[in-house]
């Protein structure tokens, strides 16, 4: 997830030692045992979409990269694809594949693979603490024979096995684990491997993908291969997938499976009656139909209750109204009065100055509620929260054409829509993450811009706050059916795990917090900066009042609100809650009614995504594709709001 | 000596002659000659036994099926479909393999064994090719005390534990994504909700998933309850949604 951390993958001659598992094993978290930096960890399946990498601790040569997690080396979703590539790339790499070690035959569904690969590679069975107490006992000396590389069991949270690991990644070897198929796909096999070259992984690896039906590894191949020679391979696998009546895949992963069950019978022994029963209790509920409701509502009320009113409200008072307020932007004021130039004074504490509105926003308004709001939704993913809300949604979502898996993405998006569009990654088919990056686009108002909504709100009526989410709400499925409606394609099946239900670790729960919050930091503040330099040029030349004049009927006439609100909206481009903040400042000065403030919000946060989401639309979904959401979502947008114009006024609404 | 080529007739009236879109004659001098089943050896007098035994009606070169022979030409074609996806679900054989297998197979099978492969199969609605089977006795007292063996998982009890039988899965990918969890024959896993979303228990994995995905996973009942009435409170089950 952490942008700044993607590297180059192709460092040469340096030693890699590879990050592997299932998902929601622990990887990052021993990422950062292994190289002391934070990538996103979390209690929640595929969180990690980009690739982190970093330095290791133990060995000066050597680069730690984390990779999303897979349960099949042939890859069915992009992040998946990601981390295949990675084995695929680079020679000279040792893996060392994370595993949850109650979960070991499906861990050794992927060591089957990793040994018929033949990379060296070691096995750390993490979570070795919640086996134990599940009365799982895993005989690790067993299992690093019956596989022939080494194994160490981990608890990765607390940091135990976390040297032994370290020590062992020296003797990381190929495995010997290797499993024998019937004669007609063994024959099918070596034929093919015939055909290959010498590449970083097993020929005999790579013929099992070929005739199991990998597009991608075949578009890989044609740089190796002659056109000829793969439209041979293909059709070899055409030909064999005739002869069964299920994928290969599938018949290849269930003989696995009988050799797998065979190790398991002899290294591992299960004691009934472990787990902790409180916990379980609350996963059960949370998940309830009934009784999940209730629990759903209160996680969202408590989130309200600590971003939206403690981040939003007490310290950001604090923080804006005293700190900032009463000591640094008067410090400011005085300081650069006396500045030479009256442009640098303006520059950087005038009407669009660099401090008093770009540092402060920043720091003061966003920062605040951003860090509430990454801290709840890394304590709710710690404890193992989200994937049950995924369940919960996942019956809403139905109607808009989205598994429950969307449903991080979207509340994500309530915290940053950039970051959240980046997660779209781990959604499985084209068409929901273009569905989802359209309504995180659309109708998820980012944590900055719900802060200045709310603060912008907590003056008038608490109705309008509801009429106001409930528009929101009401567009979001509106737009969301219609446009599952349009865009071709079927839903994709809903297949989610459930970690169990865990006490936070407040030191994972700092880790995510602290990630996310420098992701933001450097993704966020430095646009803001810019944003306010922009303003602060177009102001100077005049170019936002020649816009505000040509946006005039359109602002005026149509949304009915002041002239001025033009330039709130030119704003709202740069970045979401600025668009809002310039609101408050209209409200600050009286020139808004209730009306006009539930009409410009709701144009506002429906209205375009700001820049860095739009840069980061371009790069996951393309320019033309992000360009018709744009196309469609500012009209839109306008639409809506002049709609609601004219019901309001015509109803002859009024607020107490 | 004859009943194989009658139940061949009886079987292409019912399929070719669209008994299932209501159509219910065949031209006995269809445009492809060559193709035409009346053409073997032996057909013409199968045909003619077929109508002395009252199956089929034969005016102005059409074709049709009696309401008797609309009976037995439903039995055919049953056991015929059913007998595809034994060798294609249960054998893991190709779809032609299947197919020609089938046919064989078909003439083979008594009134009692095809409805032992049904209610194995968990009563089936659709062929491997996804024509419908039609439903035999079995299926219309599934609601009787004899329970079938082999169900999809959506239809286990809460809290009920199972054995994976067979994947029966035509959407592409799913296959291979339930497997990639570990769930194959044999593995058995816990149905523990069903709503708002299914949850299964599989070794220490639980799983939420949706239903058609879990109609798509037959399993075998551990214990074929016979009387399920008086053995429904024996399992003690947290879980009752």
């Amino acid at each position: 997830m952490s942008q700044c951390h993607q590297v180059e993958t192709k460092i040469s001659g340096k030693k890699r030692i590879l990050l592997l598992g299932n998902p929601n094993v622990g990887k990052s978290v021993i990422f950062y045992h292994l190289t002391g930096r934070y990538a996103t960890v979390s209690n929640y399946p595929g969180t990690t979409v980009a690739v982190a990498s970093g330095r290791a601790n133990f060995d000066e040569g050597s680069t730690i990269i984390d990779s999303p997690g897979v349960n099949n080396l042939i890859p069915r979703s992009e992040d998946e694809k990601v981390a295949r590539d990675l084995l695929l790339e680079h020679t000279k790499t040792v893996l060392i594949q994370v595993a949850d070690a109650k979960n070991l035959k499906r861990a050794l569904l992927l060591s089957a693979q990793l040994a018929e690969a033949e990379v060296p590679f070691l096995l750390a069975l993490n979570m070795a603490d919640e086996a134990e107490k599940k009365g799982i006992m895993i005989n690790e000396k067993e299992l690093s024979r019956a596989l022939g590389v080494p194994v160490v069991l981990t608890v990765a949270t607390q940091g135990q096995g976390i040297n032994q690991l370290k020590e062992k990644v020296k003797e990381a070897r190929p495995g010997s684990f290797q499993v024998r198929h019937d004669d007609v796909l063994e024959e099918a096999i070596s034929s093919i491997e015939r055909l290959l070259p010498s590449l970083p992984i097993a020929r005999r690896s790579l013929a099992i993908m070929l005739l199991s039906g990998d597009p991608e590894l075949e578009k890989w191949l044609s740089q190796y291969l002659s056109a000829e020679l793969l439209k041979t391979i293909r059709k070899k696998s055409v030909d064999l997938r005739s002869r069964y009546a299920k994928s290969i895949a599938y018949i290849v992963n269930r003989r696995r499976m009988q050799e797998i069950e065979k190790i398991v019978a002899q290294v591992a022994m299960v004691k009934k009656g472990g787990g902790s029963p409180i916990a379980e209790l609350i996963g059960e509920l949370s998940v309830h139909p009934v009784v999940g409701i209730p629990i759903l509502l209160l996680v969202l009320y408590f989130f309200y209750l600590v971003v939206g009113v403690f981040g939003a409200g007490t310290v950001v008072e604090f923080v804006e109204g005293v700190l900032f307020g009463e000591y640094i932007n008067p410090a400011a004021t005085w300081l650069f009065s006396l500045a030479p130039t009256a442009l640098l004074k303006d520059l950087m504490v005038g009407e669009y100055g660099l401090i008093t509105i770009g540092v402060t926003y920043a720091v003061a308004i966003i920062l605040p509620v951003v860090g509430f709001f990454f801290i709840c939704f890394s304590l709710l993913e710690d404890i193992g929260y989200l994937p049950r809300l995924a369940v919960m949604a996942n019956a809403l979502l139905r109607h808009i054409g989205l598994s429950g898996k969307a449903v991080l993405p979207l509340i994500l998006g309530l915290g940053c829509d950039t970051m959240a569009t980046l997660t779209t990654r781990t959604l499985e088919s084209k068409r929901e993450r273009l569905l989802v990056t359209l309504l995180l686009a659309l109708a998820i108002p980012c944590s900055a811009q719900m802060a200045v909504i709310l603060a912008l709100m907590a003056g008038i009526s608490g109705k309008a706050t509801i009429l106001f989410f409930s528009l929101i709400l009401i567009n979001l499925l509106i737009v969301g059916y219609l446009a599952s409606k349009v865009i071709p394609g079927q839903r994709s099946d809903f297949v989610l795990e459930m970690p169990p239900i865990r006490l936070p670790q407040p030191s994972n729960v700092m880790i995510k917090t602290l990630s996310r919050m420098e992701w933001y930091f450097k993704e966020a503040v430095p646009l803001f900066l810019l944003g306010t330099l922009i303003l602060f040029i177009l102001d100077k030349i005049g170019f936002l009042l020649s816009l505000e004049r040509a946006g005039a009927p359109l602002v005026q006439q149509w949304l009915g609100l002041p002239a001025a609100a033009t330039g709130a909206f030119i704003m709202g481009f740069l970045r979401r809650d600025y668009g809002a903040a310039g609101f408050f400042r209209l409200n600050e000065l009286g020139l808004l009614d209730v009306n006009q403030i539930i009409i410009s919000l709701v144009v506002i946060t429906l209205f375009v995504p700001c820049i860095a989401q739009f840069f980061i639309m371009i790069k996951e979904r393309g320019l033309k594709i992000t360009l018709a959401i744009v196309a469609f979502i500012f009209p839109y947008s306008f639409f809506v709001g002049g709609v609601l114009n004219f019901i309001l006024r015509t109803l002859g609404v009024t607020w107490q | 000596m004859l009943e194989r080529e009658i139940e061949e007739i009886l079987e292409a009236l019912w399929t070719d002659a669209g008994i299932e879109e209501e159509k219910e004659r065949l031209s006995l001098t269809p445009p492809h000659q060559e193709e035409s089943l009346f053409q073997q050896p032996g057909m013409e007098e199968a045909l003619k036994v077929a109508e002395e035994r009252g199956l089929v009606t034969i005016r102005g070169g059409m074709l049709s099926l009696t309401e008797a022979g609309k009976a037995q030409a439903r039995d055919i074609v049953r056991r015929h479909r059913l007998a595809e996806r034994l060798f294609y679900d249960v054998f893991d054989v190709g779809s032609e393999e299947a197919e020609s297998s089938a046919c064989k197979f078909e003439h083979l099978l008594t009134a009692e064994a095809t409805d032992s492969i049904c209610i194995l199969l968990g009563h089936p609605s659709t062929c491997p090719h996804g024509n419908p089977i039609p439903k035999g006795d079995c299926c219309l007292s599934e609601l009787e005390e004899i329970l079938p063996v082999v169900i999809p998982a959506s239809q286990l009890r809460i809290g009920e534990e199972a054995a994976v039988a067979y994947l029966g899965s035509r959407v592409k990918d799913r296959l291979d994504r339930i497997a990639s969890l570990g769930i194959f024959p044999g593995t058995r896993l816990t149905l523990l909700q069903r709503h708002p979303a299914c949850i299964i228990r599989c070794g220490e994995t639980e799983l939420a998933l949706d239903e058609t995905i879990l109609r798509d996973i037959r399993v075998r009942r551990s214990t074929p309850e016979l009387f399920p009435q008086k053995t429904r409170h024996r399992h003690r089950r947290r879980r009752r949604w």
